[in-house]
This record gives structure tokens, sequence and C-alpha cells, in this order.
């Protein structure tokens, strides 16, 4: 009877001791599974490296890679033009300063601005004016004053080798961000207004948003006529708005920052970009307007530059001293990150399966995304 | 006789028209030697390069690259460089404070604190640094702001005859900071004058033969004045005055400028009117 009993005993020992384990190796599941699909950033050492060039010595490291498009390296004082042999050739003036745009350049030289057509190379004086608001993917600018309110807004004509004025300005105040679309211009004004000009439609509108006395960050892109503000401070919020200024949805953001910048991605994406993190939300424009956060990643400094592909955004973040380019991969919903031993500054798309350069004004790399991360 | 009653009306009414226009052209000729017109400054034409024009943000100078504050306020807004390709910022680190209703901006702060009380020591990294006053919605001018806290001087330098050969009188002065430029533009019977502030300029009078013929203070900046700012004082422009009323012969023109501090500056410059 007591040999049953203990026996029993034993068995419910052995029972219970069997739960325990499979519960513990349970948790462990969970927890790995958890830290597999936790929200950070991976490094990628798959990222490859094809080609390299320094001032105009090239470095070849993948030799099956060939170079079918052109790349216009702005190095500031100059433009490099890398053909698609590796020749290379000098756009220059004497004191100058060059910007980017998608079909042209700036020049600035002393306080003139000329413009640059990107295929014939045939220079025109523009205006006097003191900075460019330029967009590497759009035709639209902008000259500033040295006031600072002052602003023309132009739009380079690809074929007929100009830019045409379309429209002057006077600022109520000063802005802390704009963004320029291919078809449309958006100032975030520091007395709490956005100011928007849509050349096409010839519309342009200061909107004012109600209790945003101060605005930090304007987005918008090409493929809406929608836009983004982050806006107040204590608490500060995220607002969607159309294109006349109404709100569309406003979320309150958790943490406040004194410097913060969003960027609208054009598949509808939106970064918001504080000192110490990265927040990817998915924006849902249709009846039910909101916010989805994907991901929330901590990655230090700002965001220097961006480029979109079908499959990923590559960005490069620096807080002035460390340089990162990092990817999100939209399939396997991660972020992967390269630390770089250089500054680099600017990111330009080659081809749109994935290869891009990264550059400052003495380097150049040229990496590409086709290899499994 | 249908015909002739006909273009004898024509002829009639061309007389007529001829005279109406006439009488026009002798108005329009007059009005401006009028002694009426001779007591105003008009806006004529806007020569601006834009150089070194009138900016919201005051430009003043902190000796030891240091400033005591007289305000308390919160740091909500701080933006720096990292990039040389970031070029497209009028200002490359500017930090924003809020002071009540008022948002001060100041540029190249070695670290902007958090808060600022009353007379805590703010650190620059350069000496040269910009100021500027948002108060619900509008720039204020900021040098009303700042007078506790900063000293300044004004002056006139450089003033040279432009374009003797064309015009009765004309002189201009070089500037460069805290120094007004002036150009005052004479013909036989128009004077001009062309002026723009620099951030210590607070006050200018144009005084001819000594009676006071010009008068501007800068004060608060709504958006509406921003534009006037804009094309009267920030462009090097000319004003108008006609001087059909004063006699032939030497004048005295007396351009006084003012920092905020009254000190001022006066550069007289003699000049002659002759009829021709």
């Amino acid at each position: 009877m007591d040999y049953w009993l203990v026996s029993k005993n034993k068995e419910k020992l052995g029972r219970s001791m069997l739960r325990k384990f499979i519960a513990f190796i349970l948790f462990l599941v969970i927890l790995v599974v958890f830290f597999l699909n936790a929200p950070r950033i991976v490094n990628s050492a798959d990222l490859k490296i094809l080609a390299q060039i320094e001032n105009e010595k090239l470095n070849l490291f993948d030799k099956k890679f060939q170079l079918n498009s052109i790349i216009y390296w702005n190095r500031i004082n100059k433009v490099t033009k890398v053909s698609s042999n590796y020749n290379f050739y000098d756009i220059f003036a004497e004191n100058s300063i060059f910007y980017n745009g998608k079909d042209f350049l700036l020049s600035k030289e002393q306080n003139q601005f000329f413009v640059i057509d990107k295929k014939t190379e045939g220079k025109k004086y523009l205006a006097d004016a003191e900075i460019a608001l330029t967009s590497k993917d759009s035709n639209l600018f902008a000259l500033v004053k040295k006031n600072g309110l002052e602003i023309s807004f132009f739009q380079f004509v690809p074929l007929e080798n100009r830019a045409i004025e379309i429209k002057k300005e006077v600022f109520s105040c000063f802005w802390t961000d704009y963004k320029i679309t291919k078809n449309s211009f958006y100032f975030s004004l520091m007395n709490g207004n956005c100011y928007i000009f849509n050349p096409f439609e010839l519309i342009s509108s200061e909107s004012v948003i109600k209790d945003s006395p101060f605005i930090y960050s304007i987005s918008a892109n090409s493929s809406s006529n929608n836009f983004i503000i982050i806006s107040g401070f204590e608490p500060q919020k995220i607002y969607l708005l159309n294109k006349d200024g109404n709100i569309l949805y406003q979320s309150q953001l958790n943490e406040n920052y004194t410097s913060v910048f969003s960027y609208l991605l054009d598949n509808q994406m939106l970064i918001i970009k504080n000192p110490s993190s990265l927040l990817l939300y998915k924006i849902y424009w249709n009846k039910e307007k909101k916010l989805e956060l994907l991901n929330n990643i901590n990655i230090k400094g700002e965001i220097l530059d961006l480029v979109e592909f079908y499959s990923y955004f590559v960005f490069i973040c620096s807080d002035t001293k460390d340089f990162q380019l990092a990817v999100y991969d939209y399939e396997s919903k991660r972020f992967y990150k390269k630390n770089l031993r250089e500054p680099i500054y600017q990111i330009e798309m080659i081809d749109s399966n994935g290869v891009f350069a990264v550059y400052n004004q003495d380097k150049l790399w040229i990496l590409s995304l086709n290899q499994e991360l | 006789m249908d015909s002739f009653t006909e273009s004898g009306a024509l002829i009639m009414n061309k007389s007529k028209l001829i005279l109406i226009c006439l009488f026009f052209l002798l108005l329009i000729m007059i009005l401006p030697f009028s002694n009426k017109a001779a007591q105003n400054i008009f806006l004529v034409k806007d020569f601006c390069n834009w150089s070194n024009s009138f900016l919201p943000a005051v430009q003043f100078y902190t000796s030891d690259y240091k400033l005591n504050s007289n305000f308390s306020a919160e740091l909500i807004y701080n933006k720096n460089t990292i990039s040389p390709y970031q070029q497209d910022s009028i200002f490359k680190d500017l930090a924003i404070y809020k002071s009540g209703n008022k948002f001060i901006g100041l540029t190249d702060l070695s670290y902007p604190p958090l808060k600022i009380g009353p007379k805590d020591e703010i650190e620059f990294t350069k000496n040269t640094i910009y100021c500027f006053l948002i108060e619900n919605g509008i720039f204020i001018n900021p040098i009303e702001f700042l007078k506790p806290v900063i000293s300044t001087s004004v002056s006139i330098v450089n003033v040279y005859y432009l374009n003797e050969e064309d015009v009765a009188v004309a002189f201009r002065a070089n500037y460069k900071n805290n120094i007004i430029p002036i150009l005052i533009y004479a013909y036989s019977t128009y004077l001009s004058g062309r002026f723009a502030f620099t951030s210590n300029v607070y006050k200018i009078e144009i005084f001819l033969d000594d009676e006071i013929i010009y008068e501007r203070k800068l004060d608060i900046v709504s958006k509406k004045k921003i534009v006037e700012l804009l094309l009267t004082s920030s462009r090097p422009q000319f004003i108008k005055y006609i001087i059909s009323n004063v006699a032939d012969g030497e004048h005295i023109l007396r351009v006084r400028v003012y920092d905020f501090n009254n000190n001022f500056k006066e550069i007289q410059k003699k000049f002659t009117v002759k009829s021709y």
C-alpha cells in the first residue's frame, strides 16, 4: 500500500516536473521568438560594395558590375559626372556651390545662381539669391533671398533647357522645414502656418493649424496631395492634413523633442526621426484614417539622405560622430544597418533593382542591395 | 450737304479732343512741380540687389562669446548642421526658446541650455549672432527686446559722389556691418534718397536746410508690414523728394541715423539745385 502511494506520489512529482520543464522550454521558445522578432536594427554584413571611386581613381570590386547610367556626384564646389564607362568629367565654376535637381544642377557663384541642364550642360544665369531649395526627384525648385522671407518658385523645363519663374512670395515667418515633391512645394512656418503651392494647378494656400503655434516638420510625397506635420511642444502631435490644410487625423507623440523630422514615402509609409530613435508608420488615408506603428528602433542622429526602392528604403543616419547606412526591408519588415568608417552624406539611386551610390566630397561608393541580407 | 455737316462735326470733335489732350498733358507736366507734391517723399523705384537687406533676424555682437539673458525661457527647437551638404537653411545652427507667448530665435549657441533664467549666461560659438522674435505669430523687431543686454553704435562712412556728370548732386555711403548706406540722388528738379537699414540702425532722419523731411523708425513688424519693410527699408531704394520749390543754389542735406540707445551719427552734404 505504502509502496503504491510512494510510487503514485513519484509519478505525480514526475508529471509536474515534466509540466514545469515543458513550460520552461515553451517560455524559452517564446523568449527566442520574441528576441528574433523584436524591433531592432541588425548589422548587415552582406551589403555588397561593387566599386569605390576616390577622386578619379576607380577601384572595381565586382568586375561583373557595369555602370549603365550617369552619376552626378555633387562635391559641393564641383559636380563630377561619372559616365557609364567610368569616365570622369568635372562641371566646375570658381567659388561656387552646386545644388542637385532631377534634370538640372544649380550653381551659386558669389550671389548669382545659374541653371545647368544635365543633358546638354547648357548654363544660364537665373537670379541673384542666397540659398536654393532643390529636390533630386523634382524639377521644381526655389531660390531664397538673404532675408529668408522672399522666395521665388521655379520650374526647370528640360526640353527647353531653361527654368521659368512661376511665382514670388513673401513669407510671414521663417520656415523650419520644407519639402519639394514632383508637383508641389510645402513649407512649415515658425508661426504655426503651412504654406503649400502646386504650380500645376496654380494653387497656393497658407493654412493655419489651430492650437499649433510651432511646426517642427512637414512631409509630403508625389503620390498624394495630403501632407503631414509635426507640431506643438508638450504635447507634440502628428497631424495628417489634406491639401486645403484640413486636419484628417491627429495623434499625440509619447515624448517631446526639440528636434524631430518626418519623411513621407511614396508607398505611404511615414518615418518620424527624433535624436534617439526612428518610428516607422503605415498611413491609411481611406475611410478610417489612421497611423499604424510598424517599427520603432534605436538609431541616433538625423537622417541626412534617403532613397526609395520597390522592396527597400535606404537612408544615411548621423549624429556628427557616427555615420550609419540603414536599410528597411518591406518583406522581412526588418531594419539592417552598416556602420561606416568614413562620413557619407548623400545617396543616389543608380538602378531601381537596388544599386545605389553613397558619397561625400572626396569618395563615392557603389553598393548593391541584391545580396542576401 | 449731309457729308459736309458730318465732316464739320468731326472737325469740331477732333479739335475738342486735341484741346482736352493738351490740357491733360499740361496738367501732367505741371503736377510734379507743384508745391503740394514738394512736401512729400515718394517711393519711386526699387534698385534692390538684396546683398544687404534688412533681416527680421537682427545681427548683433557679443563680447567674449557670452550674453547675459534678461528673460526666462524654455528650449523648444534646436537644429544643427551635420552635413556640409545642408546648405538649404538661412541659419546653420538655430535654437528657439519659448518665453511666455514669444518665440526667441538665437543662432550659434555652444550648448543650448534647456532652460534659461534671467541673468543666466548664454554661451555662443561666435561673437556675431542672430536673434529674431515671434510674438503671437508675427515677427517683432527684436531690437527693443535686446536693448537691455547689448550695446552697439552706428556710423556712416565713405561718402562719395555718384555719377556727377549727369546729375547736379549725388552721393552715397559705403557700408559694412553697423553702418547705414545712403544714396541721395539729385536731378535738377528731383532729390532722391536711397537707404537701407542694417541691424543696428533704429531710426533715420533726413533734414533739408534744418527742416525734417523724412523720419522712419523700426517697430512691430506684421506680415503686411514685412512686405512694406521689404519694399521700403530692406531693399536699397530711391526715395524721391521733389525739390521744385527749393530755390536754386546751395542747400544742405543732413542724414542722421540712430541706434536704439539714441546714439547717432550725422552726415551733411551740400548740394546745388540748378534750373535748366
